[in-house]
């Protein structure tokens, strides 16, 4: 099973939601590796989905695995702020230590955090 | 608290059971207080539940040992009956962990009896100033949760454990039963600030675009997430409109041909232009925003022009001008340009906005198309000129042959030694002269007898060529160029002769320090867009003979005139001014079509184009085998001639060769002659056209009663309409007017010896 599972309510096919799609799919192919679940969700097809989630507003991505639950909201343009609203860089730089070379960049650790 | 005077009385509930208690206190407070404390007396809890109702008790005054009630428990109680009456404590107890329990349970504040003292005035104030303090804080609240009420952008308040404590009417809207206050709302955990825009589902199941603003903030005094939202639907679809629209017109601007700008309107430095503009000029926007692209680019001859037609804008809406603008790869073009002013109204702006379009091909044709009425009025002129000099020439030449043929028959009655022969040999060598140069304006009035054979020119030159190196001297280098294969042309060999030879002396003249001659002959095809150009030409099949030289050639305004009579350059005596005339003439006669180019200092290049005949007609070899003159054996000929003084000398000359003479004024007295009078000639000698009955109709009823009778045409010119007539086809007995003596001699002979006549 993988350590991250993922969902990304969207509203049709808005540039917001196509924009979150492509962003979301890019970071999680760049820092997840293939170490994650991700269910794309469109409000206006499943709009029970939608409510059950208390989805305002789209796009939203849910992380729900790991726990906590977290959201973030947006077109999820700002990998880095993307990234740590859903914890996941500040696991990674506990895991792998500040990397000062870099800037505090983490190095990409496909598949690393599935084994932890 | 401006005005002290002004505060209202307070109303305090003192509750004590002990009443000396209780008088100490109201006789402290009253004595501290000046008089602004009303005291209400109660000891029990229940007759202190009942005063706080029916008197709007502002503080109270507890004692927690009552008669119906003791401890702790009074206080809740009390609150539990009156939960917004501020209390003070009194115990009498000093434990501070009591303190502590009894303001976490709602007490404004404590007193420890026997100590109370002055305390008791200053805890009450302090209080009232609380309560006040709160009330206003609750009023602020109050107008906030109005405010927000009243904003058009949906906002939430959202507490630390994500339970909405506040949601506008507003986000009531947007979100409907998706948000309820006092329920918990999907933690978002955005940072506070802006983020990008998102959509939201509203309720009636219409789309909307919101822009979201979280900012973090104290809601009643504790930490909360105010989420704004606000509704950017209708901007966006603007946005969008205006996208579409800047899209259409980009794309209008790349399909468009002009290219549009706007000015400055105090410079008229150009601000703003199409991106079309490259495609038309080469040039990037960036290149064209600087300053003086623009000036710098226009051709130097039309700037001034165009600057101060632009400046034109400053006083009028709208005006236009055309000039040539230098592209990018330095190629000119023709600008249509157009500006117009818009002014400015309500406080707008005054702009200037222009457009250009390359007309460059519209000037291409206006030229094309002025060249060509040029070159139709040079045909015209020579054409008029032409009829002219071709008429005087007629009437001259008839007036030649005159005097040609009495001072020839003069000539030949005169004693070889008498001294008057000298004189009419000078005559009769004028006569010639001037019969050659009426020759010559005939041909060029096309007015001359043509007779025109299947030739190949490539013979005609060649043979001539000999003469032609005679001619142009040692000095020049002639070349021929002569195509293979070059086909044939029907022409009058002997014109062509001609019109070689005043070519090649021109260019002789042309090169008086030597240089290079060459004569060069192609088979070309003259298509549909070159006869557009040149209103003279039938498109086909030519064959091209040229003659260039690498003389001092000419400038436009001579080669405009050179095919005009008498026009020449040459000094006087030297040059007649006929030549390239008679050139023009023959090649016109002859169906062709002549071009001159030439370059001042560079030399010059003549053209003639010829139709091409059909394979099939092979040139026909000269055969003119000289007639031996015989004698007259005194034949009758009957002339017909409307002219008197050549009917007289045609008499005269005949009379003088033996023959038997009959002649005729015209068509009718001859017929009278012959068909009323039993004259039966052997030859009949006609002029071809003559007032009342032309010489081919005359010799139609002759032939009716004669078939065999011989005819000889005669005539001063032979025009297109007699070609068509019939009068030049081969074996038809013809001779032209001039004629001297011996011509007509040798004439008359061949016909009587031809035998049978065609008709």
């Amino acid at each position: 099973m993988s350590t991250y599972k993922l969902k990304l309510y969207v509203t049709g096919k808005t540039p917001r939601s196509e924009r979150a799609i492509a962003n979301l799919r890019k970071i999680c192919e760049e820092d997840l590796g293939s170490d994650y679940e991700l269910t794309v969700i469109d409000v206006l097809e499943r709009p029970n989905l939608a409510e059950d989630d208390k989805i305002l507003a789209t796009p939203t991505l849910i992380k729900v695995l790991p726990p906590p639950e977290r959201r973030i909201i947006g077109d999820l343009s700002n990998r880095k702020k993307v990234l740590f609203g859903l914890d996941i860089t500040t696991m990674r730089i506990i895991e792998r230590g500040y990397n000062d070379e870099t800037g505090g960049r983490v190095e990409r650790t496909k598949g690393l955090i599935g084994r932890r | 608290m401006k005005q002290v005077e002004e505060l209202r009385e307070l109303k305090v509930l003192l509750v004590e059971d002990n009443p000396a208690d209780a008088a100490l206190f109201e006789e402290t407070i009253k004595e501290q207080s000046l008089g602004g404390i009303h005291i209400y007396m109660s000891s029990t809890l229940k007759e202190a539940l009942d005063t706080i109702k029916s008197n709007q008790i502002d503080i109270v005054l507890l004692d927690l040992n009552l008669p119906d009630s003791r401890g702790e428990e009074t206080l809740t109680k009390l609150l539990s009956a009156a939960p917004d009456v501020p209390v003070i404590v009194l115990t009498s107890t000093n434990d501070p962990l009591m303190g502590q329990r009894l303001i976490q349970a709602g007490a404004m504040d404590y007193l420890v009896k026997g100590r109370v003292g002055s305390f008791i005035t200053n805890a009450i104030y302090n209080t009232a100033a609380r309560v006040e303090a709160g009330k206003k804080i609750k009023e602020a609240y109050e107008n906030l949760r109005n405010l927000l009420n009243d904003s058009q952008d949906a906002i939430l308040v959202v507490n630390s454990n994500n339970i909405v404590e506040f949601a506008n009417r507003a986000a009531r809207r947007l979100f409907g039963e998706r948000v309820k206050i006092g329920e918990q709302l999907g933690i978002v955990s955005n940072e506070p600030g802006h983020t990008q825009e998102l959509d939201v589902l509203r309720p009636d199941g219409t789309l909307a675009v919101v822009e979201l603003y979280i900012r973090e903030s104290l809601w009643y005094g504790e930490y909360a997430r105010i989420f704004t939202f606000r509704d950017i639907t209708e901007r966006k679809k603007a946005e969008e409109e205006l996208t579409k629209t800047k899209d259409q017109l980009e794309y209008l601007f790349t399909v468009s041909p002009a290219v549009v700008y706007t000015l400055n309107p105090k410079n008229l430095a150009l601000m703003w232009i199409s991106p079309n503009l490259e495609r038309m000029t080469g040039y990037t926007i960036k290149e064209a925003l600087k300053w003086g692209w623009w000036e710098n680019n226009v051709h130097p001859e039309d700037r001034e022009r165009a600057l101060e037609r632009r400046k034109e804008i400053f006083t009028k809406s709208h005006i236009w001008g055309e000039y040539r603008f230098k592209k990018k790869d330095g190629e000119y073009i023709w600008l249509r340009d157009e500006l117009r002013r818009i002014d400015g109204s309500q406080g707008k702006q005054v702009e200037i906005v222009g457009a250009s379009l390359d007309i460059t091909r519209e000037h291409q044709m206006k030229e094309e198309q002025q060249e060509l009425e040029n070159q139709l009025r040079q045909v015209q002129k020579l054409e008029s000129i032409g009829r002219l000099a071709g008429g005087i020439a007629h009437d001259f030449h008839n007036m030649l042959n005159v005097i040609l043929g009495y001072a020839e028959i003069c000539l030949n009655s005169i004693h070889p030694q008498d001294p008057l022969r000298r004189n009419v040999e000078q005559i009769i060598k004028a006569a010639r002269r001037s019969a050659d140069l009426t020759r010559q304006l005939l041909a060029f009035g096309r007015k001359q007898t043509l007779h025109p054979k299947v030739v190949n020119l490539n013979d005609v030159i060649r043979n001539f060529e000999n003469l032609l190196r005679r001619v142009i001297g040692e000095h020049i280098d002639m070349r021929l160029i002569l195509a293979d294969n070059l086909a044939n042309v029907k022409v009058d060999p002997g014109q062509m002769e001609q019109v070689i030879m005043n070519l090649v002396v021109n260019a002789r003249d042309a090169m008086p320090e030597g240089g290079k001659l060459i004569i060069e002959t192609a088979n070309v095809e003259l298509d549909e867009t070159y006869a557009r150009s040149h209103p003279d030409v039938t498109p086909g099949k030519y064959v091209m003979f040229s003659v260039t030289d690498t003389g001092c050639g000419m400038d436009k305004e001579t080669m405009s005139k050179i095919f005009e009579p008498f026009f020449t350059t040459k000094e006087q005596g030297k040059g007649t001014g006929l030549g390239l005339s008679t050139v023009y003439g023959i090649v016109k006669q002859s169906g062709g079509h002549i071009t001159v180019y030439s370059e001042v200092g560079y030399g010059t290049t003549f053209k003639i184009y010829l139709p091409q005949v059909e394979d099939k007609e092979t040139p026909q070899p000269e055969s003119e085998e000289e007639p031996s003159i015989i004698k007259s054996k005194g034949e009758h000929i009957l002339v017909v001639e409307d002219e008197d003084m050549l009917r007289e000398l045609i008499e005269e000359i005949l009379t003088q060769l033996g023959y038997e003479v009959t002649v005729a004024a015209n068509g009718g007295e001859a017929l009278l002659l012959v068909e009323e009078k039993g004259l039966k000639p052997d030859l009949v000698l006609t002029d071809v056209v003559m007032p009342n009955m032309s010489g081919k109709d005359l010799v139609k009823r002759l032939k009716k009663s004669q078939p065999h009778l011989k005819v000889l045409y005669m005539s001063g010119y032979s025009d297109d309409a007699m070609i068509q007539q019939g009068i030049l086809e081969p074996g038809t007995a013809f001779i032209p007017k001039p004629f001297t003596l011996n011509d007509l001699a040798k004439k008359v002979q061949e016909v009587l010896r031809g035998g049978d006549n065609k008709r």
